[in-house]
């Protein structure tokens, strides 16, 4: 091509480059704006997005988000600020398939996990109570989530409703009875023997308990039985409670645990864990 | 996924499609004009082959390994437009800059899927401390073979050059994003230490202004302690002036004719390691103006490593003032991006990793064009994705994979969060 042609071309092409150029910096604005946007839409139809479940106060009954990775402390940087913790306390990441991995941020943290002191990293499973600095938490997950059961849920064999309030009964002889109290054999103590009877039990035998004379059976279970909503709230609270860490004051800056520890008030309420979808949470609101 | 998400969906996909296309097209134009000036079958090739490319690249990599489209389109417009440079001023060069290409995509790949698969970077993070030490230590070891314009940053196997200070920018992404994350600052700041120290061993002083200025930027995300980055700041300083007292009149001899260079660059142009380069590079970009003088009709080839350093001011006097800044808008919105990305981030490390990359990005762009421009005074890096050199484009596009990976594990969580909102089970179901 001959050098005025060519120049003419470079010089109308300049504004081509200049239009597509623009055009790309207009498209890829508007394309991270779009996104930026629908994104926000997105997270306001999911207010859960990034969190894992929630820690509970067991004392104030607060509720603290719980995201998939965070900080336990007293500063405002802190995912999860509790007035009177140190700065930072706990770290907290949750591993799929394991839990929710705590780590102390010092050597002496005073932090105990479902009783037990924090020194290392440890995996909090869903129902685990933290008591860290006079604080009770109990760890609360979303359901859906990719975490072992707790041992203390772990069932080999399906629990039915009944069988919650059930009696501990055995068949034996002439029909069921009930079993006796620890330390007594099962021939020192027989039902009929307590209604004056001296019949020797018989030989293991499937008769129908209609055939016998035994007394009647209470009617089970009793009306004033609670409602049995599933195995979640038969988890009770640890028999063994920890030594309180006392709540800082602002007399004392840094909390003193282990000493003067407060009991926990006795008719505290114990809310049982539950594992809640959030399907279910967003249809309450 | 309801109809009106799919439809947003697909408004953003066409919308995509549209940037894919005008990016195709600019650097289809831009090569058919250079066929149109020196008609060959090589750049006929590349006015086909190049485009083609970039636009397969954005269609089918996101198909096979998680990237954010917006990212993918950017950094191929930004390659592209390297390619087509470097190709107008010597086709050879333009080639080698497409295999260079190629070999970035890998380590974009590569980097992406690191990113998104390995959950504990705890065990990896000594061993690549100690290839960061071992790789930042090769220079010395080839010191006399490779001296390069002052600097001792090069390393050559035969006929294989590379520079590790490049590389290891990942690597050092990496580490301090894991050691932040970790809350482990002082050895953070020792690890940023070393590296600054086998920087300036180097005399490779432009390259530890951008290991410094990322490390800062680091520091403050993780921390947000304005004090701390005031006293690493301040201690920066009184070491620079202890140096500068010790090796006056030894090592800070560059330094010195640096900084006259750019405060009165005309005073010494005629003088040997003078102010030849950014007078012509400020010329070049003078007589571009704001609609630049045509492709294939400027002369920016005066300019002393018009290809590496003065890559912006090649484009600016062909292209243009407008189109400069058009191109550094890009820039923008690659780091505008790499913020959103990590905003989005649901754990610090990854959260880290992203800002870290953003950060190297835009204070490496900033160093070299504020250079160029005699805005500060010039030290030798490269523009990233722009200027020639395997070495570079490699780290840039690497570190682009860094971006990447976090971004398409955001998106991995939050498909995982809808799934669990519209109670369909975990992973597990």
């Amino acid at each position: 091509m001959q050098s005025n042609t060519y120049q003419l071309l470079s010089l109308g092409a300049r504004v081509l480059f200049l239009l597509l150029a623009l055009l790309i910096v207009l498209h890829a604005g508007l394309n991270l704006l779009q996104q930026h946007i629908a994104r926000k839409r997105l997270l306001k139809k999911l207010p859960d997005a990034g969190m894992v479940g929630e820690m509970r106060d067991m004392d104030s009954g607060k509720s603290y988000p719980l995201a998939r990775e965070g900080v336990l402390g007293g500063s405002r940087g802190c995912d999860i600020r509790l007035k009177g913790l140190r700065r930072r306390q706990v770290n907290f990441v949750y591993v799929d398939g394991k839990g929710i991995l705590l780590t102390p941020c010092h050597r002496r943290s005073n932090t105990l996990l479902d009783g037990e002191m924090l020194r290392r990293g440890a995996y909090a499973l869903h129902g685990a109570i933290l008591r860290v600095g006079g604080y009770t938490l109990r760890i609360r997950l979303f359901s859906g989530l990719n975490v072992p059961q707790p041992a203390q849920f772990q069932h080999s064999q399906p629990v039915y409703e009944d069988e919650l309030y059930a009696p501990d009964v055995t068949l034996a002889g002439h029909g069921f009875y009930v079993n006796p109290p620890m330390g007594q054999q099962p021939e020192d103590w027989y039902p009929w023997e307590e209604d004056g009877q001296s019949e020797p039990a018989p030989a293991f035998s499937y008769a129908p308990a209609e055939e016998t004379d035994l007394p009647p059976q209470a009617a089970w279970p009793p009306a004033d039985a609670p409602y049995a909503p599933g195995w979640e709230e038969t988890q009770a609270f640890p028999a063994e409670v920890p030594p309180e860490i006392p709540r800082a004051t602002p007399e004392t800056e840094a909390p003193q645990p282990f000493a003067e520890s407060a009991a926990a008030p006795e008719d505290a309420p114990i809310v049982p864990p539950q594992r809640h979808r959030r399907a279910d949470r967003r249809r309450e609101r | 996924m309801n109809i009106a998400l799919k439809a947003q969906k697909r408004k953003r996909h066409d919308l995509q499609r549209l940037l894919t296309g005008t990016v195709m097209l600019l650097i289809f134009a831009g090569f058919a004009l250079l066929f149109a000036r020196k008609p060959s079958p090589q750049t006929a090739l590349m006015a086909l082959a190049v485009p083609c490319a970039a636009g397969a690249v954005t269609a089918i990599l996101p198909r096979l390994f998680p990237m954010d489209r917006l990212l993918l389109n950017l950094i191929n417009f930004l390659c592209a437009l390297g390619v087509l440079m470097q190709y107008r001023y010597n086709p050879g060069r333009g080639v080698a800059q497409c295999f260079n290409y190629c070999a970035g995509l890998v380590a974009m790949i590569a980097c992406a899927l690191a990113v998104r698969h390995i959950k504990n970077w705890r065990l990896l993070t000594l061993p690549i401390m100690a290839g960061c030490c071992g790789m930042m230590a090769l220079p010395f070891v080839f010191r006399a073979a490779n001296r390069n314009l002052g600097a001792t940053a090069w390393v050559a196997f035969g006929s294989f050059r590379m520079q590790p200070s490049e590389i290891v920018k990942i690597a050092f992404l990496l580490v301090m994003a894991h050691l932040l994350s970790r809350r482990k600052v002082v050895l953070a700041l020792g690890f940023t230490g070393a590296m600054l120290g086998f920087l300036v061993l180097q005399r490779d002083l432009g390259t530890a202004a951008i290991y410094g200025g990322t490390a800062m930027v680091l520091l403050y995300a993780a921390t947000s302690s304005v004090l701390l980055i005031l006293g690493i700041l301040g201690a920066g300083v009184g070491a620079v002036a202890v140096l500068y007292a010790l090796f006056k009149n030894t090592y800070f001899l560059t330094v010195q004719n640096r900084i006259s260079n750019w405060l009165d660059p005309f005073a010494t142009y005629d003088q040997l390691g003078g102010g030849y380069q950014i007078v012509q590079g400020l010329i070049a970009m003078a007589n571009g103006g704001w609609w630049g003088t045509g492709l294939g009709l400027g002369n920016a080839s005066v300019i002393p490593e018009y290809q590496n350093d003065f890559i912006f001011a090649t484009i600016m006097n062909e292209f243009g003032f407008i189109f400069a800044c058009a191109v550094l808008l890009v820039y923008v919105l690659i780091v505008l991006r790499a913020a959103d990305i990590a905003l989005r981030s649901t754990s610090a490390f990854h959260a880290l990793l992203a800002i870290g990359s953003a950060a190297l990005l835009a204070v490496q762009t900033f160093i070299i064009l504020g250079g160029i421009t005699k805005f500060i005074p010039m030290t030798g890096v490269t523009v990233p994705f722009l200027s020639y050199g395997g070495t570079s484009l490699v780290s840039c596009m690497g570190i682009m994979g860094l971006i990447q990976g976090v971004a398409s594990r955001n998106e991995r969580i939050l498909h995982e969060d809808q799934r669990l909102a519209e109670g369909e089970g975990g992973a597990d179901a």
